[in-house]
């Protein structure tokens, strides 16, 4: 059994009536990364980490969970999975939750329910109703369900959503434990600052098309430095910047805003333009963080000059 | 299925609504008691009679009706013919499926067993368990209120009792079949409860009943649920009286695989 990847797509579509949510997705999740699937509302995550999890019928395309068919019982139990909001009963209070997934599951031994309430910090709740949980306390319940059975991949949507800051740590700690322990952990997030921090891996999925699959490493080889300018009119500072620096990669961000690669001697830029009647409003030195990276790509990037 | 059926029993260990409903069984039962002690007993006659709820006439009615009535009659009058337990466990078990999809704790359990056959098996065999705890539980509660008026009703054979049981809880669980299917279909606790309400009172086929009665074509009327309850017999005399459990199985097979089907079609 190839075990390469946990988690492997091949042409992975889904129709609803006429809509095409995800159309021939290749998507390849090594075993031990943390996989970060990026993409705006509405591109198709949920709906692939669905499929993955045997929720969703796929209209087309094939997905395989350490190398077996999704719909291999073998390999559902060694996924955990949180999609969208944590699938609770309200009425209930969250060892109850607990221990109707381990129930479900039939595991025999309960003191998992003690070990997944105590790492997701809820073995305090007591007899307080779900009800009356506040969102980040439900959205670890709902980790805390994803954890049962010590699974070796776990499936995340959107699992910062709704927590606070001292929350979203906890949880990226908790990850980079699980992750360091060997579990594969394929997320989606909006939050991509938070992402940027804990993935190994991301995939950039656009209009339902994954659009680019990176490693952490060959991102930052792509995040380049750069001098950003603001002024008043970029078409007017456009010739003569490109006149006087020759071999410089020059980007027009805006109709405001320059972005200048490979380039350090920022005052006699600025003098050159002010002597050429640019108005220049801001300007410094900055690193394209992650952040910039996905969003240039998914607004399709900069106008590049 | 098993592991999922223990998670089930365990959710309606720890909820109320599983109590509730008995409660609300129960006190139905009492009630109904309570009007028959003021109707079979002397001393409930001489309170009614002064509450002005029965005059002398009335009073020699209802000792007439004491000479044909019987536990399991009283039982079957105040709990199962009218459709009221039906009503009552059809809507706990609308609430009880539809909870799963509405708070998505559906994902969880779908997550995890690739065979759906299993949560629709669960589902039934659970009820099934609770259908027989609530039937028990009522007759022999009318068993008790009757003992401690003075046994003014007769006892009924428990032969008797263990025949229309068994069917009544067939009927029922085939009842709750449909409901499943409309759950699978809508997802919709409302939609569910509508279904229990329409069923299990018995709406549909009685209307059925009135307007196909004026070309005598009605006769087939008797293998539907409702009116399969409500004509159960409570003695065996050969193998007709068995056409309710005939109808019972048949109609809970049919309406499981359905929903079965459904769930298997749809994405969660």
């Amino acid at each position: 059994m190839n075990e390469e990847f946990a988690v492997e797509t091949m042409g992975l579509c889904k129709t609803y009536g006429n809509t095409e949510a995800v159309s021939q997705l290749n998507m390849q999740v090594k075993t031990g990364a943390i996989y970060g699937l990026i993409g705006p509302n509405g591109s198709g995550k949920s709906t692939t980490l669905k499929m993955l999890c045997g929720l969703v019928h796929p209209t087309n395309g094939e997905a395989k969970l350490f190398g077996r068919s999704v719909n291999d019982p073998m390999v559902r139990r060694r996924t955990g999975v949180l999609i969208e909001e944590a699938g609770l009963h309200h009425d209930l209070t969250a060892r109850d939750n607990v221990r109707m997934k381990a129930e479900c599951m039939g595991l025999a031994d309960k003191r998992t329910i003690d070990s997944v309430l105590e790492i997701t910090g809820l073995t305090n709740t007591g007899n307080k109703k779900v009800k009356h949980f506040s969102m980040g306390m439900k959205q670890r319940l709902g980790v805390a369900l994803a954890l049962l059975g010590n699974p070796d991949l776990l499936i995340l949507d959107e699992p910062i959503n709704g927590l606070d800051p001292e929350g979203i740590r906890e949880l990226r700690e908790l990850m980079n434990t699980l992750n360091e322990e060997g579990k594969t952990i394929l997320l989606s997030s909006h939050i991509l600052g938070e992402l940027s921090k804990i993935a190994s891996h991301y995939g950039i999925i656009r209009g339902g098309r994954m659009t680019e699959q990176i490693s952490k490493e060959k991102l930052e080889e792509k995040c380049r430095d750069y001098f950003q300018l603001e002024v008043d009119n970029v078409d007017r500072a456009l010739p003569v910047i490109s006149e006087n620096l020759k071999d410089a990669g020059l980007e027009v961000y805006d109709n405001q805003t320059l972005r200048i690669y490979g380039f350090t001697d920022s005052a006699w830029l600025i003098q050159l333009l002010v002597t050429n009647q640019v108005q220049v409003y801001s300007s410094g030195f900055h690193h394209m963080n992650l952040e910039e990276y996905f969003l240039d790509k998914m607004e399709g990037g900069a106008r590049n000059a | 299925m098993l592991s999922l059926m223990r998670m089930d029993l365990y959710r309606m260990r720890k909820g109320k609504a599983a109590y509730i409903c008995l409660g609300i069984i129960l006190a139905t039962i009492a009630l109904v008691y309570f009007l028959l002690f003021l109707m079979l007993t002397p001393g409930g006659q001489v309170i009614a009679g002064k509450l002005g709820m029965m005059d002398i006439a009335e009073v020699e009615e209802a000792k007439a009706l004491f000479q044909e009535i019987n536990l399991l009659l009283v039982f079957r009058q105040s709990c199962t013919d009218g459709g009221f337990f039906s009503l009552v466990i059809s809507v706990y078990f609308t609430i009880f499926v539809c909870a799963d999809f509405k708070n998505g704790f559906i994902k969880n359990i779908m997550s995890i067993h690739v065979n759906r056959w299993k949560y629709v098996g669960s589902k039934m065999l659970s009820f099934a368990i609770l259908d027989i705890i609530y039937l028990a539980a009522a007759y022999l509660f009318t068993f008790l209120v009757n003992l401690i008026i003075g046994g003014s009703v007769p006892f009924t054979k428990l032969s008797s009792v263990l025949f229309y049981m068994a069917q009544a809880w067939v009927l029922t669980m085939a009842i709750l079949a449909l409901t499943m299917v409309v759950c699978m279909l809508t997802r919709s606790i409302a939609a569910g409860i509508l279904t229990a309400v329409l069923v299990a009172s018995g709406v549909i086929v009685t209307i059925l009943n009135a307007l196909l009665g004026f070309f005598h074509a009605n006769g087939w009327l008797k293998y539907t649920l409702y009116f399969s309850l409500t004509g159960a017999p409570e003695v065996y005399h050969g193998p007709a009286d068995l056409a309710g459990f005939a109808v019972g199985i048949v109609f809970l097979i049919v309406y499981t695989v359905f929903a079965g089907v459904v769930l298997n079609k749809k994405d969660i």
